[in-house]
């Protein structure tokens, strides 16, 4: 270690030499060759002195950043110093890691804002202004303070608002043909609430549900075409086949149901697939394959149901037909 | 009753020759596939969907079929038919992945067994343990067998059982498992060498949900 090494902030190296702390030793020696030409006292006639204890400077500033282990050294100094002192680092030290602690951006103490509050309101800050007053000291402060660009937008912003929500009060209620439905099918409850209009939003009536029909029969949306009720499953009739048309399709779903022995049984959920809604809304599937119930031939003998129901978006089922099989 | 479990296939065909060859050594009753049979641009995935339906093989949907599916529809719709890289799935192939099950419910020897792949069940040995019980709750049987992790698991939670073979495939574990019932014997055993491996195992008897 160089004994005489420290770090002098008025003539930082790298300042001196006009590099960046990253740079690397070529970019140093570049930048020494092209400042050495311009301060060389040859150069130089007219300011003899300065210019050769500048390019002294330089000469030692090149021989301490030239060498691997001097440079670094150095560059701890010159960070320790830094983070001591907490004075803002100097333009060419990018590599200096930045204080930790915070100090107040200047502008926040003399920005001109600031300043005529105080004139302007020394006689509103003196009398007050009764029961008003934080209120108009909140919001001379918001008008001349930092924020004072910012509170016109917010200000709109707000006026916005109040205008979305009166508007609401004041427009015409029950434009839609559905809401007067409504408002005649319900009788007084729904009138108030046509009456509120856009303030409080109707909730959209749900969709007409189809009822879920009893095993054994089908409705017009869900069909089980095969294999038919009561028939025999053997290992070539392994795919269901039906149509699933509904216009508020999103998946359909098919369960498959143990029986065991006798078809009265308590059914126990085996298998269920969920077609994955790949494309959205599901297109209806007429006299296709619906489910593969290839899974079914490692399970035992006995009476089986099949369950093909359609869901809504909403998740709640639409129409759904049964069929009841015999496993050999 | 012995039931060979094979997980995470991601089409490839040699490490599935490889885990079938190691169960039948074992002579299993009954093989089950638990998801993630083919992956996009990967391997042969036709073959391996063929041999499993040759075998008979009942295996449930992962998420990786799904993506399949839904990649082999974009590129119907999308895609450019003279590009020699977008390999279009085989129509067999695709039915067969399309109309996969996303859960298997089995009873051998008096315990209810269900078998998913765990896309939404995800279930790894750093999970809380408040998720496990949530999820066994949910599940609503006595084991529980899971896929997709990669990794090999056996878990015990109040009294039910979280189990996870882990993946034939290069990118995991390399491990299949069998399963006896009723004893509840569960062993995870290496492909490649055909030797036991040490799972990891979980034992959460008693869980508080706070």
């Amino acid at each position: 270690m160089r004994l005489n090494l420290r770090y002098d902030p008025q003539h930082d190296f790298y300042q001196l030499i006009g590099v960046e702390m990253s740079a690397d030793t070529e970019t140093i020696q570049r930048a020494y060759r092209q400042k050495a030409k311009e301060i060389h006292p040859d150069r130089n006639p007219d300011r003899m002195e300065w210019a050769t204890e500048q390019f002294q400077r330089l000469t030692e500033a090149y021989s301490i950043l030239s060498d691997t282990e001097l440079r670094s050294q150095y560059n701890d100094l010159r960070w320790a110093y830094y983070s001591r002192t907490g004075i803002s680092k100097p333009l060419s030290s990018a590599g200096v890691r930045s204080r930790s602690t915070y100090t107040r951006p200047r502008h926040y103490t003399t920005r001109p804002g600031y300043k005529s509050v105080k004139r302007r309101g020394v006689w509103l800050e003196e009398r007050g202004m009764g029961w008003l007053r934080p209120f108009y000291v909140a919001a001379l402060e918001l008008m001349t303070g930092p924020y004072r660009y910012v509170m016109p937008i917010v200000g709109l912003i707000l006026l916005c608002n109040g205008a979305l929500i009166f508007g609401g009060f004041l427009s015409p209620s029950s434009e839609s043909p559905l809401d007067e439905k409504l408002a005649t099918e319900n009788g007084p409850t729904s009138t108030l609430m046509a009456g509120l209009g856009g303030f409080i939003s109707t909730p959209t009536p749900a969709p007409s549900v189809t009822p879920i029909v009893m095993p054994g029969n089908c409705t017009q949306y869900a069909v089980i075409e095969f294999p038919a009720d009561g028939a025999k499953l053997t290992a070539d009739t392994m795919q269901l086949i039906g149509t699933v048309d509904h216009p508020d399709l999103y998946t359909y779903r098919v369960e498959v149901e143990l029986l065991g022995d006798n078809p009265r049984n308590e059914a126990k959920l085996i298998i269920s697939m969920n077609r994955q809604p790949q494309i959205l809304p599901e297109s209806p599937i007429y006299h296709n394959q619906l489910a593969s119930l290839s899974p079914l031939l490692r399970y035992p003998a006995g009476y089986y149901r099949i369950i093909l129901t359609i869901d809504h978006q909403n998740g709640s089922p639409l129409a759904a037909c049964a069929v009841t099989l015999y496993k050999e | 009753m012995k039931i060979g479990l094979l997980s995470d296939i991601h089409s490839e065909l040699n490490s599935l020759e490889l885990a079938l060859a190691q169960l039948q050594r074992q002579n299993v009753d009954q093989i089950i596939c638990i998801g993630d049979v083919v992956e996009i641009g990967r391997g042969r995935g036709d073959e391996v969907v063929a041999r499993l339906k040759e075998l008979a093989i009942p295996c449930v949907m992962g998420n990786h079929d799904q993506y399949s599916v839904g990649h082999h529809l974009w590129l119907l719709k999308n895609g450019d038919p003279a590009d020699p890289q977008n390999r279009l799935l085989k129509p067999d192939t695709f039915t067969y992945l399309q109309h996969l099950p996303e859960i298997l419910r089995y009873e051998w020897a008096g315990q209810r067994v269900v078998v998913s792949h765990g896309t939404i069940w995800t279930l790894h040995p750093q999970t809380r343990p408040y998720i496990f019980k949530r999820i066994v709750e949910l599940a609503d049987t006595d084991i529980l067998i899971l896929g997709h992790t990669h990794i090999p698991m056996r878990a015990h939670i109040e009294g039910r059982w979280v189990l996870n073979p882990g993946s034939v495939s290069e990118r995991g574990s390399r491990t299949c498992a069998i399963l006896t019932l009723p004893e509840l014997c569960f062993s995870v055993y290496d492909i490649i060498t055909g030797e036991p491996i040490q799972e990891a195992f979980i034992k959460y008897p008693h869980i508080e949900v706070g």
